[in-house]
């Protein structure tokens, strides 16, 4: 009975699981068969006009991600060094336990404390740059940063503690300091996790919807004029998730090209993150190698 | 039984150098005290370790021999949750002074631990870890530094050929003497050994045994071990370290050949498994 | 030079760590300052007036009615999807599969699982907004939450618990319920407090499944029964956050949301940090 009951609820989850990807694969449908590759190269989105080009929305995705990992990884780094090498007991758990809780602050309050303050501030620092407003994909990427710190931290600092003590007595009994043991012991052994923790945290970023909803300015057809030009990003920009939130999706039900290429970009958005995490998790498994 | 004991310790006749001149004083602790929050766990109210010897440390478990070990390099600061006061001396600078920097204290007191700890990497990289980081010889003379320190841990005949093989591939009795020449690489005064035999199987602890005794030549160990055959077999002096009211307490080390002096500490050491004269209730 | 960089290093990532916890504090700061002087009894115990105004009840009572939701959902299933991971796969590479999936599906950015709320429940089954639409989107999104959390204990229960408990003659059933399921019950609580903290918060999903921003109180049905909850209400006051009405009314509502996760965070965190740290000196 307990056997018959678990399989039943498991398999069902599966069906539903893939259901949900077959479903977005299916309905993303008309889409590609609309505009083939070009959905994905294609710059301009206009669905009165059925142009449906992702690049754009896809480039805003990795400016932020980009930046929110480039800003968070050292800090989260230099704290996860400390609570995995210096703190010990107590302290420990207390900064640890302080990081992960403010990885569990709900999105829409990072989103309201950047619509409240943070646009404000870059407004400010862009202000010799003579910008429209605060909102751009940089105020995206800097409330990006803040969220996922706490995420990269913990993994990170998982990943470093899991380095056995008895590596880091042996190596202090031969005369090294703490630095030196961090940097000769225990970061090598534990970069694979590292790396995993940056991805995970870049998974994470780029699929964060609501706060970076609030901030970005979802300006559509945001395209650099080169690759690597910083313009763009002092701008409004849009994100793949940010148009998946946006009030576009009541529109697009209902004309299936439309909608086709709505669901078409929440397809690609879980491809990239779930590419991400598994790719992680192959680097640091979860519960050690063995597991 | 007392009587017995000291008897056999007496004719099986230790490999003990009879010293004609008084011998230096390497490392002395006086009114040492580890405590655990404020609760005491360990006293250790006078120890001398004398220069080119083997000074060994009996008690029962848990009695704190590794923990005195740990306070002479100042390792135990590591250890979350305890601390030390009282004075440690290695050879007239104070250990925890306040100017001594623990990393180039632990430089000069190497120490081996009960598990051999091996990093991941070649048996050379293991070699030189130490020395690398905190010495940074010349890359040219690493060589050197490695056949030498091998040979002086009975381990390059065995390991000449495959020196970029990783460690991990060793025996754990080869890797027990992978640590020590790491150790020795640093050339330290004073080498800490934990109960380095442990874990090892007869034919490693008698390698070992006998590596202790030729080291000892040169270098100053302290010896911890809970077998008081080993400690007839290797050590100058001895010192006890046994409970009392829940707190250890170490005595005075004495000449391993005149046996231990005080009835309470015999009684812990008599108590160990697999010490002869143990009395086996059935 | 040595001592430098030491020291260096414990500076810098004292600072990092420190302002990483400042984070926190600085955000639990402003929110508070701003919102507690909007808390009162009749912020919490009224109806919104529609227009940024007025309490935030039914607010409150969509929140917690997705939760529920959710839990009633995502508990038995995270039981079966755990007890498979744990006892009924045999096989260590299904096993593993299965744990990846999961770990996956965690990864699954919150939106994806409102536009599939929106295609399959909202348009495809006709439901219309509804706050079975959107617990259940919730649950599909907090499930690896609770199984992660369930299988770790039940991997942490002693295997020799099982070998006694089978050796009674007790069916592999019979022992899931007497013996896995009671020991790794902390497993559960705690998981499930994460999750629910998680689902709390989000907003994603239930952007297109289930929460109006006016005009609904309790649910009746299932068809075009939508609901108002906290978070979504942040959402659309933040998006008008000009109008100094809404001010109040916004922090205030911050201010509840974050009281609800962070004391369901909390509750959730001891357990977990205890997991883990014995997971690593264990």
């Amino acid at each position: 009975m307990t056997r018959w009951l678990t399989w039943t609820l498991s398999l069902l989850t599966g069906v539903v699981v893939l259901g949900s990807a077959l479903l977005l694969l299916l309905e993303s449908l008309p889409a590609w068969r609309h505009s083939g590759l070009g959905f994905l190269t294609g710059t301009r989105w206009f669905f009165r006009a059925s142009e449906f080009g992702a690049a754009p929305m896809v480039y805003g995705t990795l400016v932020v991600a980009v930046l929110a990992l480039g800003l968070a990884a050292p800090l989260a780094f230099g704290a996860a060094l400390f609570t995995a090498e210096v703190l010990r007991g107590r302290a420990r758990l207390a900064v640890k336990g302080t990081i992960e809780l403010l990885a569990g602050i709900p999105s829409v309050v990072y989103g309201l404390l950047g619509v409240l303050l943070l646009r404000d501030w870059i407004y400010r620092l862009l202000s010799p740059f003579d910008p429209l407003s605060g909102d751009t994909l940089l105020t995206g990427g800097v409330l990006l940063a803040v969220m996922i710190l706490p995420t990269v931290t913990t993994l990170a600092d998982d990943s470093l503690a899991g380095v056995p003590a008895g590596q880091r007595r042996a190596a202090r009994g031969l005369g090294l300091t703490r630095a030196e043991v961090a940097a000769t012991v225990v970061v090598p052994q534990a970069a694979p996790g590292l790396v995993a923790a940056l991805l995970l945290g870049l998974g994470r970023a780029l699929g964060e919807t609501i706060a970076v909803f609030l901030v970005v300015g979802r300006r559509d057809n945001q395209w650099p004029e080169w690759l690597l030009s910083p313009k763009p990003i002092a701008e409004a920009g849009q994100t793949l998730t940010t148009k998946l939130g946006g009030s576009e999706v009541w529109i697009a039900w209902g004309d299936p090209l439309h909608w086709g290429a709505i669901v078409g970009l929440a397809l690609l958005l879980l491809s990239l993150v779930v590419g991400l995490t598994v790719t992680g998790l192959r680097l640091a498994p979860p519960g050690g190698r063995d597991a | 039984m007392a009587e017995a004991l000291r008897q056999r310790s007496a004719s099986s006749e230790p490999i003990v150098s009879a010293a004609t001149t008084e011998p230096r004083i390497v490392l002395s602790c006086n009114d040492l005290e580890v405590r655990a929050g404020g609760t005491p766990i360990l006293r250790c109210p006078e120890l001398e370790v004398r220069a080119h010897g083997v000074t060994g440390v009996i008690g029962p478990s848990g009695a704190g021999k590794s923990t005195l070990l740990k306070c002479l390099n100042r390792l135990i600061e590591l250890e979350p949750g305890l601390s030390v006061r009282g004075r440690v001396e290695l050879d007239g600078t104070a250990v925890y002074g306040r100017r001594t920097d623990p990393a180039r204290l632990r430089e000069r007191i190497g120490i081996l631990f009960q598990q051999p700890v091996v990093f991941p990497g070649s048996i050379a990289r293991n070699v030189l870890f130490g020395l690398r980081w905190v010495r940074r010889p010349p890359r040219r003379t690493w060589p050197g530094h490695v056949q030498r320190a091998l040979r002086a841990a009975s381990l390059w005949d065995e390991v000449e050929y495959r020196l970029d093989r990783p460690a991990t591939e060793l025996s754990v009795g080869q890797r027990q003497r992978l640590c020590l020449a790491r150790t020795l690489a640093m050339e330290p005064e004073v080498i800490l050994m934990d109960e380095p035999t442990s874990s090892l199987d007869p034919a490693s602890t008698e390698a070992i045994e006998g590596l202790i005794r030729r080291l000892a030549e040169r270098h100053t160990i302290v010896l911890v071990t809970h077998d008081m055959d080993q400690a007839r077999r290797v050590t100058d002096r001895i010192a006890c370290v046994c409970l009392r009211d829940g707190v250890g307490v170490v005595a005075p080390s004495v000449p391993t050949a005149t046996g231990l002096p005080d009835p309470g500490c015999r009684r812990a050491v008599e108590a160990i498994p697999g010490t002869p004269g143990r009395r086996v209730i059935p | 030079m040595r001592r430098l960089i030491d020291h260096g290093f414990t500076l810098l990532t004292g600072m990092a760590a420190l302002a990483a916890c400042g984070l926190l504090v600085g955000i639990a700061a402003v929110i508070l300052e701003r919102g507690l002087p909007a808390l009162s009894w009749e912020f919490v115990s009224r109806a919104a007036d529609g227009f940024g105004g007025g309490g935030v009840v039914y607010q409150i009572a969509g929140t917690v009615l997705l939760l529920l939701t959710a839990l009633g959902v995502a508990a038995p299933t995270a039981i079966a999807v755990a007890l498979l991971a744990t006892v009924y796969l045999d096989r260590g590479r299904s096993r593993r599969r299965l744990t990846l999936a999961l770990y996956a599906l965690n990864g699954v950015p919150s939106i994806v699982f409102g536009i599939v709320g929106l295609a399959v429940f909202v348009k495809g089954l006709g439901w219309g907004k509804s706050w079975l639409a959107g617990g259940l989107v919730l649950a599909l999104m907090i499930l690896p939450t609770l199984t992660v959390a369930l299988a770790e204990r039940i991997r942490a229960v002693p295997r020799s618990y099982r070998t006694a408990a089978s050796g009674l003659g007790l069916s592999r059933s019979a022992v899931v319920w007497s013996v896995l399921l009671p020991q790794s019950l902390g497993g559960l609580v705690s998981g499930t407090l994460l999750g629910l903290a998680r689902a709390a918060g989000e907003t994603a999903p239930i952007l297109f499944t289930a929460a109006v921003f006016a005009g609904a109180t309790l649910p009746a049905g299932v068809k075009e029964s939508p609901i108002l909850a906290l978070p979504y209400h942040i959402f659309v006051l933040a998006q008008d956050s000009f109008d100094p009405a809404a001010g109040a009314a916004l922090w205030g509502s911050a201010t509840v949301l974050l009281a609800l996760v962070l004391s369901l965070s909390i509750a959730a965190l001891p357990t977990r940090l205890r997991t883990h740290e014995e997971a690593r000196h264990g």
